[in-house]
């Protein structure tokens, strides 16, 4: 079935004035952005791990930011470490039956059953103008250590995060739209390793091997 | 005077003009009740090409709620955050088999149950600046400015709408909806842009089609 709708008559609008101002904005020249990230991220919605996970982090991954200078484009920085801080809480709230943050092994760890320690490998973003595209790109390269309470290693396990924002998406009118897209790119980078985590660790041969041990500990 | 009044208003009526056209394909029967939502999501799932415009997704979505429809309608970021990670680009389900197996997922099943959800309707497609032409000149002097010329500009738009019913776990059809259209802005001393509003026509019409199409049956 095919229907055809013809001439729907002028407009003026005053967007259209908007739109060349923001034209004469972008003239202007990319100069770089400073991002500092202050999202939500969800509720993972998945089977829990039944298990009190304990989630530890230093300062550095609390406070992280990603700087860099890029040639004829600026300076880039974007501050995720709370960000990211937040979207492991979570994570790790909707991954296992019980969560809580601590402060260091030892005694710090002893309530928990398990210790999730994160760690940022690496961490890359991509302006538009090095890919020839009209994406935003960030990549976060995860650590993710689980250590049982007396800081036996029980899975060391590298998961790569990405995630990316069409500019188009992100025009304003103060030009600010490379700052925005950038915290889109990199939110969506957040909430990827988010969806990683909750989807992959409890499948993981090395938290399956330690659920058994539990198990048949638990049962001796 | 009246020479130029006539054809200033020539000007306004012959530009902005937008043609638009929506084909629509059936595969299986519809029908939605009063308790039963709709979800629009744009098909981003960060492959090659670019993201279906969050404006007009939201567009698509606001339209079909504003039009004192008989069924409720979802937002993607509340759909997303109440289904996540089900839906993140790395793990949406690309096609109803997918989502077929996903829905196995006790938790995803009763949540989209919770939710009242009937159908999704995935939109994938953008607008594009197909092309421009003419100058314009501006100047200002301490006296005052103004600019002198003529530009005009042409956008087009393609959208595909994939409705899957996810009570009956099957593609019910196909919505597309093309769009083109030229804005002109003629300046003497004052530009005057004249808009085509193309996507706004093409969010206009593909909303109009997914409510008949299932109210339908």
């Amino acid at each position: 079935m095919a229907r055809q709708f013809e001439c729907k008559g002028p407009r003026t609008l005053s967007g259209a004035w908007l739109g060349i101002l923001s034209a004469a904005l972008m003239l202007t020249g990319c100069s770089g952005a400073q991002v500092v990230m202050q999202s939500s991220y969800p509720l993972p919605l998945v089977q829990p791990i039944p298990a009190h996970a304990g989630l530890l982090t230093d300062n550095e991954f609390k406070n992280y930011t990603h700087a860099e200078s890029i040639d004829r484009y600026g300076d880039w920085s974007v501050s995720f470490g709370q960000d990211q801080q937040r979207m492991f809480e979570q994570t790790l709230r909707g991954v296992f039956a019980r969560s809580s943050t601590i402060d260091g092994m030892g005694e710090a760890a002893m309530d928990a059953s398990v210790v999730v320690r994160p760690t940022v490998v690496r961490s890359e973003i991509s302006i538009p103008e090095q890919t020839q595209t009209e994406f935003f790109e960030v990549r976060i390269v995860y650590r993710i250590e689980l250590l049982d309470p007396q800081g036996r290693e029980l899975l060391n396990w590298t998961i790569s995060a990405y995630g990316r924002a069409d500019t188009r998406n992100h025009r304003t009118l103060g030009g600010a739209e490379s700052g925005s897209a950038l915290a889109a790119a990199t939110r969506t980078a957040l909430r990827d390793a988010s969806a990683l985590i909750s989807r992959q660790l409890p499948q993981h041969a090395g938290v399956q091997a330690w659920l058994q041990e539990q198990a048949e500990a638990n049962s001796a | 005077m009246r020479n130029l009044m006539a054809a200033a208003v020539l000007v306004l009526l012959l530009s902005g003009c937008v043609s638009s056209s929506v084909q629509v394909l059936r595969e299986g029967s519809t029908g939605i009740g009063g308790q039963d939502a709709v979800v629009v999501l744009g098909k981003n799932l960060q492959t090659a090409g670019h993201e279906t415009e969050f404006e007009y997704i939201d567009c698509v979505g606001r339209s079909l709620l504003g039009a004192n429809t008989p069924f409720q309608v979802i937002s993607q970021s509340n759909f997303k955050d109440s289904t996540f990670p089900w839906f993140e680009p790395r793990f949406a389900p690309r096609e109803m088999r997918e989502f077929s197996m996903q829905v196995g997922e006790p938790l995803l099943k009763a949540r989209i149950e919770n939710l009242g959800v009937r159908y999704i309707v995935w939109i994938e497609g953008t607008t594009e600046n197909t092309g421009s032409s003419g100058g314009m000149t501006c100047a200002y002097a301490g006296a005052g400015g103004g600019c002198f010329g003529f530009v005009s500009w042409e956008k087009s738009s393609e959208y595909e709408a994939s409705i899957w019913d996810v009570r009956k776990n099957i593609t019910v059809g196909k919505i597309s909806s093309q769009a083109s259209g030229t804005s002109f802005m003629p300046a003497v001393i004052v530009p005057v842009p004249m808009i085509a509003r193309v996507q706004a026509n093409a969010c206009s019409n593909m909303a109009d089609q997914i409510e008949a199409f299932l109210a339908e049956g």
